[in-house]
């Protein structure tokens, strides 16, 4: 009976039936078999409104919306060419350190696929990137930043392994040290990639330009409303004005004003719809978070994590041995689950045993953040490929097949600080 | 089934697994706890919703979490109330039943109060006075009414912010004070970003395991006898501990670094004034009743005369 | 005159979902900054805004949702439809939007039960705004939507549904 529904549920996601529902669907089911009230749902659904992060979603999409139907795009072209243009795959490489920084600001909530995605695309094609590649660069780097400063879900590992080391015998986990020790990883990871993306368009015809200081400060000029924008956000939070869900608004804000009166290419009758627009995409992204949420609960409360777990654990002798189990554990974890419902549900488990192992607390974090970072873009859940699906109007399966070059590669960067601790500890002890 | 904000490994979670053990040993398996560690089924609000729908039975939180159900358990929470941990033995070892007692009318069977110690101000210039605290940019959780009652009737205005911006928050100098428990400090980083402690037991804090009455019912009264021995004996132990663990947080705080900043006479009798006028507020708006903190002032004015 | 009437409401209910998503997202920009002024330079915070802000993410995430529903433009999965040659594609979104409109029908179903249950507690969710009026946006959500996927189940019967297609914002 429960097998037949769960067949039946995987018989219409692949008839194509939304993904809210059929996530919903699994949630009822799980709770229905475990005799929960279904009001479960509800209580979950509005989780939604218990974040203090989610907030800078709908503020960045709707920064973004407006970037992309004026001509930043345009002007983020000539000025990465003028600065970039001359490296072999200067765009690609803008591309790989605006979407780092963006997304180490945003906390990896797939606000940077919306609202740096939306530029990049356009601006990758027109500097003749092939579309396939450019799709899989860009919904890769959604993620990219997850493990430099201000990342949330280090912070969020920090002090899940602060509170633990009270019980625990082990060397002390500092916020700042966690920071430190991403800083190497992710550059491994940036490196890695743009060496990719220079060998895999070695043969297509990306037009390289010669260095020009005029046409750079022409550039720079005519980029001047929105330049300041990074300066604001990265300024005001390092500053400590902001939070990040209010240098969303912040956001939001000045690019509202620089669009629709300073370079007035955004007229205010224009303004509700693309609100509306936006705040539809949005809605959608947000359902899925919601019933995400009722899936991780019922997975939580059935234990289904700590079975796979105690699982494990009984096979395995060696550190290597688990290290590759562990890798492999996370990379599934990170393709069901969001990101924190991970983080808090494995860390408590998993880190008392990695010491055991004799793996350092500040590296088992670095390699933690590091596979749910490839969960990103992994199927089923992979959040960055859904957020893709809908900005970039592309299909799931498209985006996936084009994803996977980059996936192969973060991969080696993931084995690489794995068995290699030096690169994040290096800087740290 | 039960809920806890306070993660896996921690000296609470492992005393309740243990407690756990034992209630399923002499009940021969009739009776099964499982605890929900860190907070992975939702904060305090949604937990309790779950509650009412059956899909947990109980938490353990912060004092304040069950004050809906019995408003005088609040009375330990009243700001400035005590001088020292005697002054709160004795007051607790006369109303912790009281406390149990109305809890379990209001519908939460508890098995005794678990030290949380005392909030301090923490800062990064020295606070003294009242007037010192105002010209600080001090954190206070958003969300929490009780909290900004307190900020109201002392005339503060603090900054809002989700306890998980706190940290970085102290590290751009968005807020450069704050009050918690020594071991929360600890625990959260806190207190490598201020200097200063100022030597003045602003709150009593405790927490608490409630399981919903409803739940409790279903088990036969030898059970619900079974329950209640285990678990008292528990949190008699983990109440102590936990006492323990809050006297050397506040001493590892000074080791630290913090240096610890002593109020004169004068700028107590201040503090005192504002936190009484605080306290009529509660009694007014019917936080708490008159009875009951008349009451505390007996039992604290018994105690100091003894001394 | 019946479906007159029907255009009327349905047009109306569009017009509330716009205006109300435009109106939630104005304020939260608007509210956020008010909040950042005053601490920045006035030192001080509004207690209702931050709960307020938290509450308008769920708003609009169930506003956005509903107006997505309109023409069933949700994120999927979709396989079959690329497998399968078109004269089949009405038979797979019959079923589909048939347990769609059953999943929304269940959580709308079990959510109004437990808003109102949260009505007759009358729990303040914060200052004084009663919280089974910020909930209320659930069950609300939920029936439209069901309400539109059992349209597109009927629509699809007499061959008028819009065609399966990936989200196209
Ligand atoms: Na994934
Ligand atoms: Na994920």
């Amino acid at each position: 009976m429960i097998i037949a529904a769960i067949v039946l549920l995987v018989v219409l996601a692949l008839m194509g039936a939304p993904l809210f529902a059929i996530i919903l669907g699994a949630a009822a089911l799980g709770f229905y078999t475990l005799e929960i009230e279904l009001a479960v749902l509800h209580i979950d659904i509005y989780q939604l409104s218990n974040s203090v992060v989610l907030m800078a979603l709908p503020l960045f999409t709707f920064a973004g919306f407006l970037l992309s139907e004026s001509k930043t795009a345009d002007r983020m072209l000539r000025l990465s060419q003028a600065a970039f243009g001359w490296m072999p795959g200067g765009m690609a490489f803008v591309a790989l350190i605006a979407c780092a920084f963006f997304t180490a600001l945003t906390g990896g909530s797939g606000v940077t696929i919306v609202a740096l995605g939306a530029l990049l695309l356009p601006a990758l094609v027109k500097g003749n990137y092939p579309e396939k590649f450019s799709l899989g660069l860009v919904t890769s780097s959604g993620s990219l930043g997850l493990l430099l400063v201000p990342s949330v879900p280090l912070l969020i590992y920090g002090i899940i392994a602060q509170q633990m080391s009270q019980q625990l015998e082990m060397p002390t986990v500092e916020i700042v040290d966690l920071y430190l020790a991403g800083l190497l990883p992710a550059l491994l990871m940036i490196v890695l990639l743009y060496g990719y993306c220079v060998w895999a368009t070695r043969g297509t015809d990306v037009p390289r330009q010669a260095f020009d200081f005029r046409e750079l400060v022409d550039a720079l000029w005519e980029a001047r409303w929105e330049l300041p924008l990074p300066l604001v956000v990265l300024g005001g939070i390092f500053s400590g004005f902001l939070v990040i869900s209010e240098a969303a608004a912040v956001t939001a804000l000045y690019v509202l004003v620089a669009e629709v009166f300073l370079y007035r290419e955004i007229s205010l009758r224009k303004l509700p719809t693309i609100m509306r627009d936006s705040m539809i995409m949005v809605g959608g992204i947000l359902l899925i978070l919601a019933v995400a949420q009722a899936f991780s609960d019922y997975l939580v409360y059935a234990g289904v994590p700590e079975k796979l777990f105690e699982l494990i654990q009984t096979h395995v002798e060696s550190k290597i041995t688990f290290l590759i189990l562990l890798n492999i554990l996370l990379l599934l974890l990170g393709a069901l689950l969001d990101i924190f419902a991970a983080l808090v549900i494995m860390v408590p488990l998993i880190l008392p045993v990695a010491l055991r192992y004799g793996i350092d607390p500040v590296h088992l974090g670095i390699i933690f953040v590091a596979n749910m970072q490839i969960g990103y873009i992994t199927p089923p859940v992979g959040m960055n490929l859904f957020i893709a699906s809908y900005r970039f109007k592309k299909k799931v399966t498209e985006l996936f097949a084009a994803t996977i070059p980059f996936m192969l590669i973060l991969i080696i960067a993931l084995l690489m600080i794995t068995y290699i601790p030096q690169l994040s500890l290096w800087l740290v002890r | 089934k039960i809920s806890t904000l306070y993660p896996d490994g921690t000296t609470i979670v492992t005393g309740l697994k243990k407690a756990g053990k034992d209630i399923a040993a002499q009940t021969e398996g009739r009776v099964k706890l499982k605890i929900y560690p860190g907070g992975v089924m939702g904060d305090d609000r949604a937990v309790e919703r779950k509650i009412r729908i059956g899909q947990l039975h109980g938490l353990v939180a912060q004092g304040g979490a069950f004050a809906s159900a019995y408003k005088d358990s609040q009375i330990l929470n009243v700001p400035l109330a005590f001088n020292n941990y005697d002054e709160v033995d004795a007051v607790r070892s006369e109303l912790d039943p009281v406390i149990q007692k109305g809890l379990e009318d209001g519908g939460w069977v508890s098995f005794g109060l678990l030290d949380g110690g005392f909030a301090y101000v923490m800062s990064e210039q020295p606070v003294k006075s009242v007037s010192d605290l105002r010209e600080q940019k001090l954190w206070l959780p958003a969300n929490d009414e009780a909290s900004a009652k307190a900020a109201k009737a002392f005339e503060l205005s603090p900054i809002l912010l989700n306890i998980g911006s706190v940290l970085t928050s102290l590290q751009t100098g968005a807020v450069n004070a704050f009050a918690a428990p020594p071991v929360a400090a600890l625990t959260l980083q806190w207190y490598s970003r201020v200097n200063y402690l100022t030597d003045m037991p602003l709150l009593y804090t405790f927490g608490m395991l409630g399981i919903h009455e409803k739940y409790f019912k279903r088990m036969s009264p030898e059970d619900q006898q079974v329950v209640r021995t285990v678990l008292e004996a528990t949190f008699d132990k983990l109440d102590a501990q936990s006492r323990k663990e809050n006297l050397s947080a506040f001493a590892a705080v000074q080791q630290q670094g913090l240096e610890v900043i002593k109020p004169s006479d004068e700028q107590r009798e201040e503090w005192h004034s504002y936190a009484e006028r605080a306290t009529a507020e509660l009694v007014e708006e019917g936080e708490i009743s008159q009875a009951m903190l008349d009451r505390l002032n007996g039992i604290l004015a018994k105690q100091r005369d003894g001394q | 005159m019946m479906a007159a009437l029907l255009r009327g409401v349905h047009r109306t209910l569009h017009h509330i979902e716009d205006g109300l998503i435009v109106a939630v997202l104005l304020f939260m920009i608007l509210l956020a900054v008010a909040q950042i002024v005053l601490r920045n330079f006035f030192g001080t915070s509004l207690v209702w805004i931050e709960p307020l802000l938290q509450n308008a993410v769920l708003w609009i995430g169930l506003l956005g949702a509903m107006i997505a529903s309109r023409n069933d433009e949700h994120i999927r999965i979709d396989v079959a439809s690329s497998l399968l040659p078109e004269k089949y594609h009405p038979f797979l979104t019959t079923f589909v939007d048939l347990f769609t409109a059953f999943i929304c029908l269940l959580v709308a179903w079990y959510s109004v039960h437990f808003v109102i249950e949260e009505y007759e507690y009358a729990s303040p969710a914060f200052a004084s705004v009663p919280s089974w009026l910020l909930q209320a946006i659930i069950p609300v959500g939920f029936s439209v939507m069901a309400l539109r996927y059992v349209v597109l189940f009927a629509l699809g019967l007499i061959g008028k549904r819009p065609k399966m297609q990936e989200p196209t914002p």
